[in-house]
Order: C-alpha cells, then structure tokens, then sequence
C-alpha cells in the first residue's frame, strides 16, 4: 500500500497567473496532482515546480479531462479544486481531520465565491455559479458526465455532511468577466445542444426561464441582498438557458 | 499637420480603424470611385497599416482615447469637399456608389442619409435595431464641415449643420456581427465605454431607472421597431438594446468603469 492517503487533483488550462497561488495552498495534501489540458503559457513549468505528478493532454470534454484526473490521483481520498481557488488554513485542517475520521465517502464544501475583491455570498446558482460543490471523495465514487460544461456527476458511495470551512473561488475579476463566463458557457453548451439534437426546448419556455431563474437567484436565494452583483448574477443566470438555445437554434458552431 | 484645403467638387472616403485587418481590405476595395481616400490608424497594432497604404498614402495615425476626436481629425484630415464617412465593417456596393456621386452634382443639401442593412454572420437583420446597439441608416455623406462629432467614448453624438438632403435610397452592408458571441463581446465593450462617459459626466444615474429601462427599451426593440420579425436574433438585439444602461451603470457604480477607484 502507499502511504499516499489524500490526493490533491486540479485540472488547468492556461492559468499561469493564478495556478502558483492555488499550488501553494495545497500542500497539506499528500500528492498534488495537476492535469495539463492544451496548455500554451508556462503553466506547466509552475505545476513541475510544485509537483511531479503532471499529465499533459487535450480533452475536449470536461467530464473526460476530470475523469482523466480522478484516475491519475493516487491517493485513497481526492480533493478536487480548480485554479481560482484557494484553499484557507482552516479549511485545509478539516479536510484533514474529515478524511481520518469519516464514515462517508463524500462530502460537499462551502464556496466563498469573489468577484473582484468582493466577497458576493448570495444569488449564486443556476449554473452560474457555485454556492457549494462536492469536492472531497473517496476515489471510485465520483463519475463526471461527458457534457462539455456543467458535467452531471454520477456516485455510487453515501453524501457525508458539508464541511464548515470554506473554499475561496476567485470567481471573476469584473462585470465584463461575467460576460465573457456567460458567452463560453452558453457557446459550450449549445454544442452539447447541437450534438444532442436538440435546442433545449422552445424559445418560450427559454424565455420564461429567464424569468423563473432570476427570481431564483435574486429572490429565493437572496441576490438582492448583494446589491448590483447580486441583480447581474441572476441576469446572467437567467439567459444562459436562452442564449445557449438561440445558439443552438441559429448558429452551426 | 495642417488643415487640408478643400477641393470643390472632390469626394474623400474616410475610414476610422483600430485593428481592422480582417475588415479593411474588403472595405477599401469599395471605395476606390472617390476621388481619394483617407485612413485613420487608432491605437494599430496588427497589420492595418500596411493595408491601407495599398490602397492610399492619405493615413493618419495616433491613439486617441474619444471616438469623437480621432473622427474629427479624420475629417479635418480629408481633401475633397465631400466627405463620405465609412468603416472597416461596411461595404458600398456599385449602385450606393452611382447614387452618391450623382447625389452630389445635385447640390440638393449639405448632409445625406444613408441607410444601412446590418448583417449578423451571412444573414441581413432587418429589424430591431437602435437602442446604442446597431443602427439602420446615418449621416455618412456630408460637406466638410457640416458634420461635427461630440467627445464621448461610445456613439457620440452628432452635430450637424447645413441642408439635410434627401435620404439615399441604396444601403451600405453593414457586417456587424458574426455571431451572437460577437453581439455579446461588443455589449460588453460598448457598456465599458459607456460607463467611463458616464463617470466623466459625473452622472451615472439611478439603479432603479435604469432597471425601468429594460423593460422600456426591450419594448421599443422588440415590437415598437419589429425586432420580433426576425424571430431569434431580434430577441439577442432587443435584450442586448434593453441591458445597455443598467449594464453601464453598474459598471460604473461598481467599477469605476474598470478603471482604479479614484
């Protein structure tokens, strides 16, 4: 048996600005494990730095890139996370302490989600955005789906509760970030749209989910409690289904 | 540099670029019945330049921060009487260029209409348009001097002087967006550089007015101007038409127009 008990895994895509200072806080971890994907900046030469577990590569699917990584962690636990994240101290001793002592085979993680340096805690959601995401598993239990963006995930191991730390994601630096997230996310999946056949249903009922969604974020999960943040994620979250239909439904690519 | 002195009768084509390479070739190419032509460099960094000298030695290079000032140099910039504004995006097809150039023997006014046909990708929109973002006809045909430019970032606004003639009846092509990615990429552009106009104003406005507006703007787009007739992309045009100021004022009241706080 090794002695590697907890895997760090993290899968990047040109983040030569940010990669160094998510690699530096993970070093509580027993193996850090770093997946390449059509990297062109020096990512690589930063990972290599940090660790030797580096696999290069070109998914073009999501799931098939975090599968990909899942199975080149060597530990008996993962802990997934991405580039513009950081893990605090206080979260780093829990994942620590869980992973000894549970029963579990997975647990979810709060998400301080910053835009800018702004802390925006409410509204997130509806698939802009994360509030908390089950990134601590036993290795075997967690499957990701081959859809481009926003992969399903299937398990097949019982949910422990959600830590108490949270994660910090940097999740965007400015609005025009934002805009930008909502165009690759709404263009990624009308491909998924496209390759599926579909458009997603009708433009109605993509505009009556632009509605149904905002008020989900700006309401029912409080958005409108972070101000002008608050009202452009429930925004963005409600025309990522509209946008992506029309994209599906107009354009070929 | 000095003023050029006007030449009667003679018409300049100006165009106003900031990285066109893509776009100018296909655009100068239709200009070659005035009597000269005049090209702008803002801020090139790709190979505009050397474009453009293929097809003229009038160029005119700088970095101006307003749109308004670099389009009034152009202008200054250009030798003929007549001035026929134009960019890199927007094609004059032989007939737009017939009707010009009779249109200017006629002396019938100072300052001519032109209306233009937008086109997303291969496929003309008809509908829709206005709101900041996309236009259906303009004030390209001008005497020198007739047409002033105000000093904002985005669409400034015009000045203008002397006889308004009749409308043109030929379209200039209008390439304006390849795709809906493209319509996003520019609303946000647009929104940036409106919200610095805003901040430079000293009035961004009230979150809750602006908020008003989409639903006003979204109406005017998408069914006092038709948008609905074009179905999907009148949606995106409307929607993108109807989130430019709120949009811009949070930009600007969150951001400082992405600029340090001050």
């Amino acid at each position: 048996m090794s002695d590697i008990f907890l895997s760090a895994l993290i899968s990047v895509h040109n983040e030569e600005d940010q990669l160094a200072e998510c690699l530096e806080r993970l070093k509580f971890a027993d193996e850090i494990v770093v997946l390449l994907d059509k990297c062109t900046d020096t990512s690589g030469e930063i990972a290599k730095s940090y660790t030797d577990r580096v696999f290069e590569g070109s998914w073009e699917k999501e799931g098939h890139r975090r599968n990909a990584g899942i199975e080149h962690c060597r530990g008996t636990w993962v802990f997934e996370v991405d580039a513009d994240e950081r893990v605090p101290d206080n979260l780093a001793e829990e994942i620590l302490t869980t992973v000894k002592t549970t029963r579990y085979d997975w647990h979810e993680i709060l998400v301080d989600n910053y835009i800018g340096g702004q802390l925006v805690r409410w509204g997130w959601g509806a698939s802009f955005g994360k509030a908390a995401y089950p990134g601590l598993f036993r290795k075997g239990v967690k499957e990701w789906g081959l859809q481009r963006v926003h992969p399903s995930l299937k398990w097949s191991g019982e949910k422990g509760p959600m830590l108490q730390n949270r994660l910090e994601h940097y999740v965007d630096r400015d609005i025009s970030d934002m805009i930008r997230r909502l165009d690759n996310y709404s263009s990624a999946k009308a491909r998924d749209l496209r390759e599926n056949g579909e458009t997603w249903g009708s433009t109605a009922n993509n505009v009556r989910r632009l509605f149904s969604r905002f008020l989900k974020c700006y309401v029912m999960r409080k958005g409108y409690r972070e101000g002008g943040y608050g009202f452009l994620i429930a925004l963005f979250a409600g025309l990522y289904p509209l946008l992506s239909h029309l994209k599906a439904k107009l354009e070929d690519s | 540099m000095t003023e050029a002195v006007s030449s009667t009768g003679k018409l300049s084509a100006l165009v106003v670029v900031h990285n066109e390479e893509e776009m100018l070739p296909g655009c100068l190419e239709t200009l070659s019945f005035a009597d000269d032509i005049v090209v702008v460099l803002d801020n090139c960094t790709d190979r505009s330049r050397e474009i453009a000298e293929r097809f003229t030695d009038r160029l005119l290079e700088g970095s101006w921060e307003l749109e308004g000032e670099r389009r009034n140099l152009g202008i200054d910039f250009c030798p003929g009487e007549w001035v026929l504004e134009i960019d890199a995006d927007e094609r004059v097809s032989d007939e737009l260029a017939a009707e010009i150039l009779s249109c200017l023997k006629s002396e019938t006014g100072d300052v001519f209409n032109v209306p233009v046909h937008n086109y997303v990708g291969e496929r003309w929109i008809r509908f829709g348009w206005g709101g900041n973002f996309g236009k259906n006809g303009c004030p390209a045909l001008f005497r020198k001097g007739a047409k002033i430019w105000g000093m904002e970032r985005v669409h400034p606004h015009l000045t203008v002087t002397g006889r308004q003639g009749p409308n043109l009846e030929n379209a200039i092509t209008h390439y304006i967006d390849k795709n809906i990615s493209d319509m996003l990429r520019r609303f946000d552009r647009y929104t940036t550089a409106r919200s610095r106009d805003l901040l430079d104003h000293g009035e961004i406005g009230s979150f809750p007015n602006m908020v008003r507006k989409i639903f006003s703007r979204y109406w005017k787009s998408y069914v006092i101007r038709k948008g609905y007739r074009e179905k999907g992309y009148g949606i995106v045009i409307a929607l993108c038409a109807a989130l430019y100021p709120v949009v811009s004022h949070l930009k600007a009241s969150l951001e400082n127009g992405g600029r340090e706080p001050s």
